[in-house]
């Protein structure tokens, strides 16, 4: 394509997307006038340039929207909506034409009138009859400005020394003023008018100069410099001069002599040759030889100005600084001044490849070089690894690029969205300045579109919508970017509406994401996640703007194909952030190099946590429930996965039962656990070894293994040897441990709460005593330990065992068992407050997510009752009673024994801020023949009175911070909604006083807190009162 | 008739003669063109690929670029090489992705005359007719002239 038409796309493009950021803050603020100056100089230069190139679509789309900014500017216009909108229209509009020339070169066929119509209709609209003065006279002067008179033809670069003719005869008497006189003066004899006119006027200049010009580009030593000119140019050139001198205008003369050529080597010698060549010219043209002598002579007159290097330079100056006031004419001359170039995006990836090498090789011999000693080598390859350091760091800076220029569009989209959907949104960009890779920011512009559409779209609320709400009126949409750590962090939060799970869920049946079962056991968190699902859509309906469907599954590929990762969390009523974490930069990341059965492999840094030495009897050991490797880790347990197993290579330890690590050549006993994260999902990856973290250059694998999930990428190491990147995301697919499964550390809190209202549960399952396995709730479990035999010890007549400095009673499960006879026995230790208490079982079997739905009662001491569990009738074992054989004053046994009624299932709503509580009365009032639900907290409670949930019954502790169950009482019983709701207290307050004010607040019990069969009795006695009464 | 169809496959050269860097693997005599060979290496450092297909035995690095390399005895289902023999491997190109061939031996440039060109026997195991363009008679000895794309690009299709 043609240089200056590349150009002017480039320049007009970049001008059209200032424009259009610039026009929508005019739109905020109309009266800003530095803003209306800039919007109008930019589509002034575009429609200017338009011209000049011979586009006249462009052009007069381009003037209509200029006319109608300069009557903003000129405030004969008042900036509307609607104004802009059209502004806008035509930004566009001059988009397609320039992506139209971009593809062929040639101006779009097409029809505009209407767009300005509009446009004109506008600028008419206010001051009717006003658009005509402007219309006709703007591109008038634009053509006079930029189109040779002569040849009529528009100039091309390197022509600038025209123009300055043309502004020489313009502010001298010119040829066209010299014609004026030529008519008298030619109507004298010859002889006594000027030598102009005795020549022949200007006819035969015109054939002299087009003599000349032919002669100079061909001619042996002046073709050096002239014959890089233009054949018009030089004839222009020639002709003005020889007009100028003939015509004794000496200092017009002077300055076109001055411009005859730049080349300080332009001397003497040449100017005679020059003469000689005019003289030719002359004499060719038949001019008389007096005449052409006398010619001849005049050109002496120019002699000085022309071979005056000094005066050459001046010159150029001067026109450089012309060249640079006129920049869209400019063309070549201008851009010597300025102090960027435009590069190839291609040659700069090229670049970069090769530093990559560079640096790679570098490392290669840094490698090799540590292994001599003395090596003479070393000074210079220290001085080269830091040339290359610095040259990796600069080319590096050359593909930076602000974050803003991702950004420069949104403001634009989200000012259509607003006016399309009738929403008010204010959208801030913070950070907008964060530099990040060209290649990255590419990646990541079309999905942070997206999102910011999402949100505009779904997540801000129609205004009355909002102000019912009680929110601001206007929506705010706020992009934050920024570094940490290596990476760059972009937030994109909204105020909107946030997701709803419940609206979630029927979609993620329908589309069969997932089951109504396996969306029982899911956290709100986790079910929000769905919308990374391919196919998911947000929308209610598909809008113009999204709701296709194809949405943040994309966005979310996006991310990750670049090393990135997205997560989000939104809180419905309040609104969504999205958290993008991704790398700076793409070509080098840095890597963890592990091994794993002699092999090592690299893991990038970004997924990364941290790293935890792992060996017997340390700190950190690796335990094991039913074969699933877990680790405690800051009192959290997480899950591991054999980077061995993973790979399938042999584990180093081949009885998986024991914990004994046997290595092979038996040196270590250890492992290392690189806790890696996917997502939200934290586990951690078992290593047989852990070397230095290495910067590599990461290379895609050959086609036949793009098929392996565990693998990213491979690279070379220092040494020279590839090893293979391990893509943790396969990590976490392979060991069956998908995000979605799992729960992020911030959630697992919340995550307790909608355990405790959903109806499945972890269960973990244990065998003791006769044949059927046992179950317990895992939430109410605090630690697994497996003490050596020898540790326990008999204190009167019960079991203890040493645990973190006191002793601990331990109980049987099941009164048939005795101590292990192996050398170790598992415990499963219960905590509340104080109280710590061993379970000792025969063999932990393994954790399940079940529906706990206890469909018998038992009579055994120590059971609640019986579940089918993973098809086996499991015992599911009451704590409460493990407790109290423990702590002989945990609970007051009581006798009152009563069966309640189970006829229809009661639903109860049980508040407690304690976890331990809310686990154990669940299973124990759902076995009762009550259907449950647990809240954390009376605020949760009031909530679901909001959300309109009915109880039969509710049961409320006292003792709970921020609303206690008292003034809960209070308030339930001033609202008619659950007014007529019989209130139990449950409560370790059981003084008469206690009583007295729970009962005056409006509870109808009063139930002390470890009681269970009061509570059963005091439960149904309740509802049977209620039953009587209704 | 079928000599005609053979010419086609090979792009055959005016005077009737191909080119062909032969290998031994497992005593076999084999022939690649030799305008497919990029390279000819001495054993190298191969860096396995765990859950890979087992005839990709691993990558390794040639002056900088990573190359696949693939066990040519474990892809024609022959006898694993016995730890004491050497090995070579020849560099080819397929899709412009640099594969090495793991093999025994590599052994000359043979120029063949096409009337020394039969197709493949019928009794030929069908993964070895996949891969083979046919078989050349030479005086003591046959040659299988090896499909180098037919035997990427089934791994392709066994690899997806």
């Amino acid at each position: 394509m043609d240089d200056l038409l590349n150009e002017f796309l480039t320049e007009t493009g970049e001008s059209i997307d200032v424009v259009d950021v610039e026009i929508v803050k005019l739109e905020q603020d109309p009266s800003n006038k530095p803003v209306i100056d800039n919007i109008f100089r930019l589509v002034h230069t575009i429609k200017g340039t338009c011209g000049f190139l011979g586009l006249p679509r462009l052009e007069s789309v381009a003037h209509s929207a200029e006319n109608v900014l300069s009557k903003f500017r000129d405030g004969e216009l008042e900036v509307t909506q609607d104004s802009v909108t059209i502004i806008l229209e035509s930004l566009d509009c001059i988009k397609e034409i320039l992506a139209a020339i971009e593809a062929t070169e040639e101006e779009p066929e097409g029809d505009d009138s209407d767009l300005i119509g509009r446009l004109d209709a506008i600028a008419a609209g206010e001051t009717s009859g006003a658009s005509a003065p402007p219309e006709p006279s703007e591109p008038d002067t634009v053509e006079g400005e930029i189109v040779d008179v002569d040849s009529g033809r528009s100039l091309k670069p390197g022509e600038v020394s025209l123009e300055e003719l043309e502004a020489a005869f313009a502010s001298a008497p010119g040829p066209e003023e010299s014609e004026v006189a030529e008519t008298p003066a030619a109507s004298d004899e010859a002889t006594s008018g000027s030598l102009y006119d005795r020549i022949g006027g200007e006819d035969t200049l015109a054939v002299v100069a087009h003599i000349i010009s032919n002669k100079l580009i061909n001619h042996s030593t002046l073709s050096a410099f002239f014959g890089g000119q233009d054949a018009e140019a030089l004839k222009s050139m020639f002709m003005g001069l020889l007009a100028a001198l003939y015509q004794d205008q000496a200092d017009v003369a002077e300055s076109v002599g001055g411009h005859l050529t730049n080349d300080a080597s332009f001397g003497d010698m040449q100017f005679d040759a020059l003469t000689a060549v005019v003289s030719e010219a002359m004499k060719e043209c038949q001019v008389a030889a007096d005449f052409c002598d006398e010619a001849t002579m005049a050109m002496e007159l120019v002699r000085d100005v022309a071979t005056s290097a000094a005066q050459a330079e001046v010159a150029k100056k001067a026109k450089a600084e012309k060249s640079k006031a006129s920049a869209p004419a400019a063309g070549g001359d201008g851009r010597k001044i300025t102090q960027s170039i435009r590069v190839s995006v291609d040659l700069l990836e090229d670049l970069m490849n090769m530093v990559s090498e560079l640096v790679l090789t570098r490392n290669q011999l840094m490698q090799i070089c540590r292994n001599q000693e003395d090596n003479e080598l070393l000074v210079p390859l220290q001085r080269l690894s830091q040339c290359t350091t610095e040259l990796q760091e600069g080319v590096m800076k050359t593909r930076m690029q602000p974050i803003g220029n991702a950004w420069a569009k949104l403001p634009r989209i989200v000012r259509d969205l607003t006016v399309e959907l009738d929403k008010k949104i204010d959208l801030q960009m913070l950070g907008a300045d964060t530099e990040l890779d060209r290649q990255v920011l590419e990646l990541i512009k079309d999905p942070l579109t997206h999102m910011v559409r999402n949100s505009a779209d779904h997540g801000i609320e129609m205004p009355n919508e909002r102000l019912a709400l009680g929110k601001k009126e206007t929506g705010t949409i706020r992009l934050n970017a920024y570094h940490e750590g290596g990476h760059i962090i972009i937030e994109i939060t909204d105020d909107g509406r946030g997701l709803s799970a419940s609206k979630l869920i029927p979609k993620i049946l329908e589309k069969g994401l997932a089951t109504q079962a396996e969306l029982d056991e899911m956290s709100e968190a986790q079910i929000q996640r769905f919308i990374f699902h391919a196919g998911f859509s947000m929308a209610a309906k598909v809008t113009s703007v999204s709701g296709r469907g194809v949405g943040m599954d994309v966005v979310r590929s996006n991310i990750e194909k670049i090393g990135g990762t997205i997560d989000m969390s939104s809180t419905e009523g309040k609104g969504t952030t999205f958290l993008i974490k991704i790398p700076l930069t793409l070509a080098i990341v840095s890597a963890l190099i592990v091994q794993a059965q002699g092999n090592r492999f690299a893991i990038p840094q970004i997924s990364v946590l941290e790293l935890v030495r792992a060996a017997e009897g340390s700190e950190y050991e690796i335990e094991n429930i039913n074969d699933a490797p877990v680790v405690r880790l800051r009192n959290r347990l997480l899950p591991l996965v054999y980077l061995n197993d993973v790979l399938g290579l042999k584990r180093d330890d081949q009885s998986a039962d024991s914990e004994e690590d046997k290595k092979d050549d038996g040196t270590t006993d250890e492992d290392f656990i690189v806790v890696a994260q996917v997502g939200s999902y934290i586990f951690g990856i078992v290593v047989d070894q852990v070397f230095d973290t290495e910067e590599i250059v990461v290379k895609p694998v050959a086609p036949i293994l793009k098929d392996l999930p565990i693998y990213s990428g491979n690279t070379i190491l220092g040494d020279g040897s590839v090893i293979m990147i391990i893509d943790t995301n396969g990590v976490a697919y392979a060991s069956n441990a998908g995000a979605t499964e799992q729960e992020s550390e911030d959630q697992q809190e919340d995550d307790v709460t909608e355990k405790a209202m959903d109806d499945t549960d972890s269960l973990l399952l244990f065998r003791a005593g006769n044949g059927n396995p046992k179950a317990v709730m895992l939430s109410l479990v605090a630690r697994l330990e497996d003490f050596p035999v020898e540790d326990f010890e008999d204190s009167n007549g019960r079991y203890v065992v040493q645990y973190r400095g006191s002793l601990m009673p331990i109980v049987m499960a099941d009164p048939s068992m005795t101590l292990t006879d192996k050398t170790r026995q598992p415990v499963l230790v219960f905590s509340d407050g104080e109280y710590t208490m061993g379970l000792a079982v025969e063999k932990i079997l393994d954790i399940v997510e079940a529906e706990l739905n206890l469909n018998l009662g038992s009579a055994t001491p120590g059971i609640v009752g019986s579940a089918i569990i993973e098809d086996k009738a499991t015992e599911v074992i009451d704590v409460t009673y493990f407790l109290s054989q423990a702590f002989a004053n945990w609970l007051e046994k009581r006798d009152a024994i009563d069966e309640s009624s189970t006829i229809q299932k009661p639903r109860i709503l049980l508040i407690d801020d304690s976890d331990f509580f809310r686990n154990m009365l669940k299973p124990l009032l759902s076995v009762a023949g009550y259907q449950v639900s647990a809240v954390s907290s009376a605020q949760a409670a009031l909530d679901m009175r909001e959300a309109g949930v009915m109880f039969d019954m509710i049961v409320s502790d006292i003792e709970m911070p921020e609303i206690s169950g008292f003034d809960f009482a209070k308030s339930v019983k001033s609202d008619p909604r659950w007014s007529s709701v019989p209130l139990v207290a449950l409560s370790a307050l059981t003084s008469e006083r206690d009583l007295e004010r729970g009962r005056a607040v409006g509870f109808d019990d009063y139930v002390a807190k470890f009681d269970k069969e009061t509570l059963l009795q005091a439960l149904s006695m309740q509802l049977k009162i209620q039953g009587d009464a209704a | 008739m079928n000599d005609l169809v053979v010419r086609d496959d090979l792009s055959v050269v005016a005077n009737g003669k191909q080119d062909f860097v032969t290998i031994y693997l497992a005593g076999q005599l084999l022939g690649i063109p030799v305008l497919a060979v990029h390279d000819v290496l001495n054993a190298q450092k191969i860096t396995p690929i765990p859950l890979a297909p087992d005839w990709v035995a691993g990558v390794l690095n040639l002056r900088g670029k990573i190359v696949t390399a693939i066990s040519l005895r474990r892809r024609l289902n022959l006898p694993a090489r016995k730890p004491d023999e050497k090995s070579m491997s020849v560099v080819i190109e397929h899709n412009d992705e640099p594969y090495s061939l793991q093999i025994d031996k590599v052994g000359e440039v043979l120029s063949l005359d096409d009337s020394l060109f039969e197709k493949n026997p019928n009794t030929l195991d069908a993964c070895w007719r996949e891969v083979s363009r046919g078989i050349y008679r030479l005086e003591d000895t046959l040659m299988a002239v090896l499909d180098v794309d037919k035997l990427l690009e089934t791994t392709n299709a066994v690899a997806a």
